[in-house]
Protein backbone atom coordinates (compact mmCIF):
# COMPACT_ATOMS: atom_id res chain seq x y z
CA UNK A 1 0.00 0.00 0.00
CA UNK A 2 2.70 2.37 0.91
CA UNK A 3 4.83 1.37 -2.04
CA UNK A 4 2.09 2.07 -4.53
CA UNK A 5 1.34 5.42 -3.11
CA UNK A 6 4.87 6.63 -3.35
CA UNK A 7 5.16 5.31 -6.90
CA UNK A 8 2.17 7.22 -8.15
CA UNK A 9 3.16 10.44 -6.55
CA UNK A 10 6.72 10.53 -7.78
CA UNK A 11 5.95 10.18 -11.53
CA UNK A 12 2.43 10.88 -12.69
CA UNK A 13 1.59 8.83 -15.78
CA UNK A 14 0.20 11.23 -18.32
CA UNK A 15 -1.27 9.58 -21.37
CA UNK A 16 -0.76 11.66 -24.49
CA UNK A 17 -4.26 11.91 -25.91
CA UNK A 18 -3.67 14.08 -28.94
CA UNK A 19 -2.43 11.46 -31.46
CA UNK A 20 -5.10 9.01 -30.42
CA UNK A 21 -7.85 11.53 -30.88
CA UNK A 22 -6.40 12.52 -34.24
CA UNK A 23 -6.50 8.94 -35.43
CA UNK A 24 -9.94 8.34 -34.01
CA UNK A 25 -11.31 11.35 -35.84
CA UNK A 26 -9.69 10.21 -39.05
CA UNK A 27 -11.38 6.86 -38.69
CA UNK A 28 -14.67 8.46 -37.84
CA UNK A 29 -14.55 10.66 -40.89
CA UNK A 30 -13.60 7.74 -43.12
CA UNK A 31 -16.50 5.62 -41.95
CA UNK A 32 -18.88 8.54 -42.13
CA UNK A 33 -18.09 9.23 -45.75
CA UNK A 34 -18.29 5.60 -46.78
CA UNK A 35 -21.63 5.29 -45.02
CA UNK A 36 -24.45 4.51 -47.34
CA UNK A 37 -28.02 3.81 -46.43
CA UNK A 38 -28.90 0.60 -48.19
CA UNK A 39 -32.55 0.13 -48.97
CA UNK A 40 -33.68 -3.42 -48.54
CA UNK A 41 -34.23 -5.05 -51.87
CA UNK A 42 -36.57 -7.94 -52.32
CA UNK A 43 -36.76 -10.22 -55.26
CA UNK A 44 -38.96 -12.57 -57.20
CA UNK A 45 -37.09 -15.75 -57.95
CA UNK A 46 -38.24 -17.17 -61.26
CA UNK A 47 -36.94 -20.22 -63.03
CA UNK A 48 -37.25 -19.77 -66.75
CA UNK A 49 -35.55 -22.43 -68.82
CA UNK A 50 -35.18 -21.69 -72.50
CA UNK A 51 -38.18 -22.90 -74.43
CA UNK A 52 -37.35 -26.01 -76.38
CA UNK A 53 -37.74 -25.83 -80.09
CA UNK A 54 -41.07 -27.07 -81.34
CA UNK A 55 -42.81 -27.02 -78.00
CA UNK A 56 -44.26 -23.57 -78.47
CA UNK A 57 -47.58 -24.71 -79.86
CA UNK A 58 -49.48 -26.80 -77.35
CA UNK A 59 -50.73 -30.06 -78.73
CA UNK A 60 -53.26 -32.41 -77.23
CA UNK A 61 -50.43 -34.52 -75.76
CA UNK A 62 -48.58 -31.85 -73.85
CA UNK A 63 -51.51 -29.85 -72.58
CA UNK A 64 -51.39 -30.02 -68.84
CA UNK A 65 -54.39 -30.58 -66.66
CA UNK A 66 -54.34 -27.01 -65.49
CA UNK A 67 -54.86 -24.29 -68.01
CA UNK A 68 -52.46 -21.36 -67.99
CA UNK A 69 -53.66 -18.13 -66.60
CA UNK A 70 -52.92 -15.59 -69.23
CA UNK A 71 -52.65 -12.01 -68.12
CA UNK A 72 -52.62 -9.56 -70.98
CA UNK A 73 -51.43 -6.07 -70.27
CA UNK A 74 -51.90 -3.20 -72.66
CA UNK A 75 -50.10 0.10 -72.64
CA UNK A 76 -50.74 3.68 -73.58
CA UNK A 77 -48.29 5.23 -76.08
CA UNK A 78 -46.26 6.64 -73.19
CA UNK A 79 -45.87 3.21 -71.63
CA UNK A 80 -48.40 3.61 -68.84
CA UNK A 81 -50.67 0.71 -68.01
CA UNK A 82 -53.87 1.00 -70.05
CA UNK A 83 -55.61 -2.27 -69.38
CA UNK A 84 -55.39 -5.67 -67.73
CA UNK A 85 -57.15 -8.69 -69.08
CA UNK A 86 -57.35 -12.14 -67.56
CA UNK A 87 -58.82 -14.46 -70.12
CA UNK A 88 -61.77 -12.44 -71.34
CA UNK A 89 -62.27 -10.38 -68.22
CA UNK A 90 -61.14 -6.81 -68.02
CA UNK A 91 -59.53 -5.74 -64.76
CA UNK A 92 -59.65 -2.19 -63.49
CA UNK A 93 -56.58 -2.29 -61.33
CA UNK A 94 -53.74 -4.47 -60.15
CA UNK A 95 -55.63 -4.90 -56.87
CA UNK A 96 -58.56 -6.35 -58.76
CA UNK A 97 -56.15 -8.63 -60.62
CA UNK A 98 -54.80 -9.88 -57.29
CA UNK A 99 -58.37 -10.47 -56.16
CA UNK A 100 -59.22 -12.40 -59.34
CA UNK A 101 -56.11 -14.52 -59.05
CA UNK A 102 -57.07 -15.29 -55.48
CA UNK A 103 -60.48 -16.45 -56.67
CA UNK A 104 -58.88 -18.66 -59.32
CA UNK A 105 -56.29 -20.23 -57.09
CA UNK A 106 -58.19 -20.16 -53.84
CA UNK A 107 -56.41 -21.19 -50.70
CA UNK A 108 -54.87 -24.31 -52.17
CA UNK A 109 -51.09 -23.99 -52.02
CA UNK A 110 -50.70 -27.07 -54.21
CA UNK A 111 -52.80 -25.52 -56.94
CA UNK A 112 -50.96 -22.24 -56.62
CA UNK A 113 -47.60 -23.90 -57.11
CA UNK A 114 -48.83 -25.93 -60.09
CA UNK A 115 -50.63 -23.25 -61.99
CA UNK A 116 -48.67 -21.41 -64.62
CA UNK A 117 -49.21 -17.77 -65.34
CA UNK A 118 -48.20 -16.13 -68.56
CA UNK A 119 -47.74 -12.42 -68.86
CA UNK A 120 -48.27 -10.92 -72.27
CA UNK A 121 -47.39 -7.27 -72.56
CA UNK A 122 -46.28 -4.86 -75.24
CA UNK A 123 -42.63 -3.94 -75.46
CA UNK A 124 -42.99 -0.28 -74.53
CA UNK A 125 -44.90 -0.92 -71.31
CA UNK A 126 -43.00 0.29 -68.29
CA UNK A 127 -41.34 -2.57 -66.44
CA UNK A 128 -42.78 -1.45 -63.12
CA UNK A 129 -46.26 -2.57 -64.17
CA UNK A 130 -44.99 -6.02 -65.08
CA UNK A 131 -43.43 -6.26 -61.64
CA UNK A 132 -46.78 -5.13 -60.25
CA UNK A 133 -48.43 -8.04 -62.04
CA UNK A 134 -45.82 -10.47 -60.71
CA UNK A 135 -46.41 -8.95 -57.30
CA UNK A 136 -50.13 -9.71 -57.58
CA UNK A 137 -49.27 -13.30 -58.52
CA UNK A 138 -46.78 -13.61 -55.70
CA UNK A 139 -49.47 -12.62 -53.21
CA UNK A 140 -51.38 -15.82 -54.00
CA UNK A 141 -48.11 -17.76 -54.23
CA UNK A 142 -48.17 -18.46 -57.93
CA UNK A 143 -44.64 -19.51 -58.66
CA UNK A 144 -44.54 -20.39 -62.32
CA UNK A 145 -44.46 -17.21 -64.33
CA UNK A 146 -43.71 -17.01 -68.00
CA UNK A 147 -43.13 -14.04 -70.24
CA UNK A 148 -44.16 -13.86 -73.82
CA UNK A 149 -41.22 -13.82 -76.24
CA UNK A 150 -40.12 -10.28 -77.07
CA UNK A 151 -41.71 -8.60 -80.03
CA UNK A 152 -44.86 -10.70 -79.92
CA UNK B 1 -1.95 39.44 -20.08
CA UNK B 2 -1.23 39.33 -16.44
CA UNK B 3 -4.79 38.54 -15.62
CA UNK B 4 -4.88 35.58 -17.93
CA UNK B 5 -1.66 34.16 -16.63
CA UNK B 6 -2.73 34.32 -13.06
CA UNK B 7 -6.02 32.79 -14.01
CA UNK B 8 -4.43 29.79 -15.71
CA UNK B 9 -2.04 29.11 -12.91
CA UNK B 10 -4.61 29.37 -10.24
CA UNK B 11 -6.98 26.87 -11.88
CA UNK B 12 -5.58 24.49 -14.45
CA UNK B 13 -8.25 23.87 -17.07
CA UNK B 14 -8.54 20.14 -17.43
CA UNK B 15 -10.75 18.98 -20.24
CA UNK B 16 -12.24 15.63 -19.43
CA UNK B 17 -11.70 13.59 -22.57
CA UNK B 18 -13.35 10.38 -21.46
CA UNK B 19 -16.98 11.03 -22.50
CA UNK B 20 -15.92 12.42 -25.85
CA UNK B 21 -13.73 9.44 -26.62
CA UNK B 22 -16.45 7.08 -25.49
CA UNK B 23 -18.90 8.69 -27.81
CA UNK B 24 -16.47 8.78 -30.70
CA UNK B 25 -15.73 5.10 -30.32
CA UNK B 26 -19.43 4.40 -30.32
CA UNK B 27 -19.80 6.29 -33.56
CA UNK B 28 -16.86 4.50 -35.13
CA UNK B 29 -18.26 1.15 -34.10
CA UNK B 30 -21.63 2.07 -35.59
CA UNK B 31 -20.21 3.19 -38.91
CA UNK B 32 -17.90 0.19 -39.05
CA UNK B 33 -20.71 -2.29 -38.62
CA UNK B 34 -23.00 -0.58 -41.09
CA UNK B 35 -20.29 -0.49 -43.71
CA UNK B 36 -20.82 -3.16 -46.27
CA UNK B 37 -18.85 -3.84 -49.37
CA UNK B 38 -21.27 -6.40 -50.73
CA UNK B 39 -23.42 -3.99 -52.70
CA UNK B 40 -20.73 -2.79 -55.04
CA UNK B 41 -22.48 -4.28 -58.04
CA UNK B 42 -25.68 -2.41 -57.41
CA UNK B 43 -26.15 0.64 -59.51
CA UNK B 44 -27.63 3.62 -57.77
CA UNK B 45 -28.89 5.11 -61.00
CA UNK B 46 -31.51 2.39 -61.09
CA UNK B 47 -34.76 3.14 -59.32
CA UNK B 48 -36.32 -0.23 -58.66
CA UNK B 49 -40.04 -0.87 -59.06
CA UNK B 50 -42.19 -1.11 -55.97
CA UNK B 51 -43.64 -4.44 -54.94
CA UNK B 52 -44.83 -5.13 -51.43
CA UNK B 53 -44.55 -8.91 -51.66
CA UNK B 54 -40.98 -8.90 -52.91
CA UNK B 55 -39.31 -10.50 -49.95
CA UNK B 56 -35.59 -10.39 -49.43
CA UNK B 57 -34.44 -13.96 -49.28
CA UNK B 58 -32.01 -14.83 -46.57
CA UNK B 59 -29.71 -16.92 -48.69
CA UNK B 60 -27.48 -15.13 -51.13
CA UNK B 61 -27.81 -16.11 -54.78
CA UNK B 62 -25.50 -18.71 -56.20
CA UNK B 63 -22.64 -16.97 -58.02
CA UNK B 64 -24.86 -14.13 -59.15
CA UNK B 65 -24.53 -11.95 -62.20
CA UNK B 66 -26.05 -8.55 -61.70
CA UNK B 67 -27.69 -6.87 -64.66
CA UNK B 68 -28.55 -3.25 -64.06
CA UNK B 69 -30.90 -1.61 -66.50
CA UNK B 70 -31.50 2.12 -66.70
CA UNK B 71 -34.81 3.83 -67.32
CA UNK B 72 -34.14 4.09 -71.04
CA UNK B 73 -33.47 0.37 -71.34
CA UNK B 74 -29.68 0.45 -71.44
CA UNK B 75 -27.83 -2.35 -69.71
CA UNK B 76 -24.82 -1.25 -67.71
CA UNK B 77 -21.95 -3.63 -68.22
CA UNK B 78 -18.74 -3.90 -66.29
CA UNK B 79 -16.14 -1.33 -67.20
CA UNK B 80 -18.58 1.53 -67.57
CA UNK B 81 -19.86 0.26 -70.89
CA UNK B 82 -23.54 0.24 -71.65
CA UNK B 83 -25.45 -1.52 -74.36
CA UNK B 84 -29.00 -1.45 -75.62
CA UNK B 85 -30.36 -5.01 -75.68
CA UNK B 86 -32.75 -4.17 -78.50
CA UNK B 87 -30.20 -2.61 -80.83
CA UNK B 88 -26.99 -4.22 -79.69
CA UNK B 89 -27.83 -7.72 -78.48
CA UNK B 90 -24.49 -9.16 -79.54
CA UNK B 91 -22.49 -7.22 -76.93
CA UNK B 92 -24.65 -8.53 -74.10
CA UNK B 93 -24.68 -12.00 -75.62
CA UNK B 94 -20.88 -11.99 -75.75
CA UNK B 95 -20.62 -10.93 -72.10
CA UNK B 96 -23.12 -13.54 -70.95
CA UNK B 97 -21.54 -16.28 -73.08
CA UNK B 98 -18.23 -15.70 -71.33
CA UNK B 99 -19.98 -15.91 -67.96
CA UNK B 100 -21.80 -19.08 -69.00
CA UNK B 101 -18.54 -20.68 -70.09
CA UNK B 102 -16.97 -19.75 -66.79
CA UNK B 103 -19.92 -21.15 -64.85
CA UNK B 104 -19.69 -24.44 -66.79
CA UNK B 105 -16.02 -24.79 -65.93
CA UNK B 106 -16.70 -23.98 -62.28
CA UNK B 107 -19.52 -26.50 -62.12
CA UNK B 108 -17.35 -29.21 -63.67
CA UNK B 109 -14.62 -28.49 -61.12
CA UNK B 110 -17.18 -28.69 -58.33
CA UNK B 111 -18.53 -31.94 -59.74
CA UNK B 112 -21.96 -30.67 -60.72
CA UNK B 113 -23.45 -31.64 -64.05
CA UNK B 114 -23.81 -28.42 -66.07
CA UNK B 115 -26.23 -29.95 -68.57
CA UNK B 116 -29.01 -29.79 -65.99
CA UNK B 117 -28.79 -26.00 -66.04
CA UNK B 118 -26.25 -23.49 -64.89
CA UNK B 119 -26.18 -22.69 -61.21
CA UNK B 120 -25.68 -19.00 -61.84
CA UNK B 121 -28.48 -16.66 -60.84
CA UNK B 122 -29.09 -13.68 -63.07
CA UNK B 123 -30.17 -10.84 -60.82
CA UNK B 124 -32.05 -8.31 -62.89
CA UNK B 125 -32.21 -4.85 -61.45
CA UNK B 126 -34.25 -2.95 -63.96
CA UNK B 127 -35.55 0.55 -63.47
CA UNK B 128 -39.22 1.12 -62.80
CA UNK B 129 -39.56 2.97 -66.09
CA UNK B 130 -37.47 0.65 -68.23
CA UNK B 131 -39.35 -0.67 -71.25
CA UNK B 132 -40.57 -4.20 -70.69
CA UNK B 133 -39.33 -5.29 -74.13
CA UNK B 134 -35.73 -4.60 -73.13
CA UNK B 135 -36.06 -6.68 -69.98
CA UNK B 136 -37.60 -9.48 -71.99
CA UNK B 137 -34.80 -9.28 -74.50
CA UNK B 138 -32.14 -9.57 -71.80
CA UNK B 139 -33.92 -12.56 -70.31
CA UNK B 140 -34.16 -14.15 -73.72
CA UNK B 141 -30.46 -13.63 -74.41
CA UNK B 142 -29.63 -15.09 -71.00
CA UNK B 143 -31.86 -18.08 -71.65
CA UNK B 144 -30.22 -18.68 -74.99
CA UNK B 145 -26.78 -18.62 -73.39
CA UNK B 146 -27.91 -21.27 -70.91
CA UNK B 147 -29.08 -19.46 -67.78
CA UNK B 148 -32.32 -20.54 -66.17
CA UNK B 149 -32.45 -18.88 -62.76
CA UNK B 150 -33.58 -15.31 -62.59
CA UNK B 151 -34.19 -12.92 -59.78
CA UNK B 152 -36.20 -9.82 -60.47
CA UNK B 153 -35.32 -7.18 -57.95
CA UNK B 154 -37.85 -4.78 -56.48
CA UNK B 155 -38.13 -2.68 -53.36
CA UNK B 156 -40.75 -2.82 -50.67
CA UNK B 157 -40.74 0.91 -50.20
CA UNK B 158 -38.86 3.91 -51.48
Amino acid sequence: MKFRKTGSSESKVSLEMTPMIDVVFQLLIFFMFTFKIVTVEGEFAITMPAAEQGSAAPTSENITALPDIQVRLSASPTGELAGIQVGDNQMQSLEQLAQTLKEIVGDDPQLASDVEMQIVAPDHLKYGFVVGTINAAAKVRIQKIKFNPPGS
Amino acid sequence: MKLRKSHSTSEDAVLDMTPMIDMTFQLIAFFMFTLNFSNDLLDERVRLPLADSATPTTQSPQSPIYINMSRDGMVYLLGGESADPQADASTIRRHLAVEAQLAKVNMKVAGVDPTAGLWTTIVIRADDNAPYGSVQKVIQIAQQTGFTKFWLRATKSQ
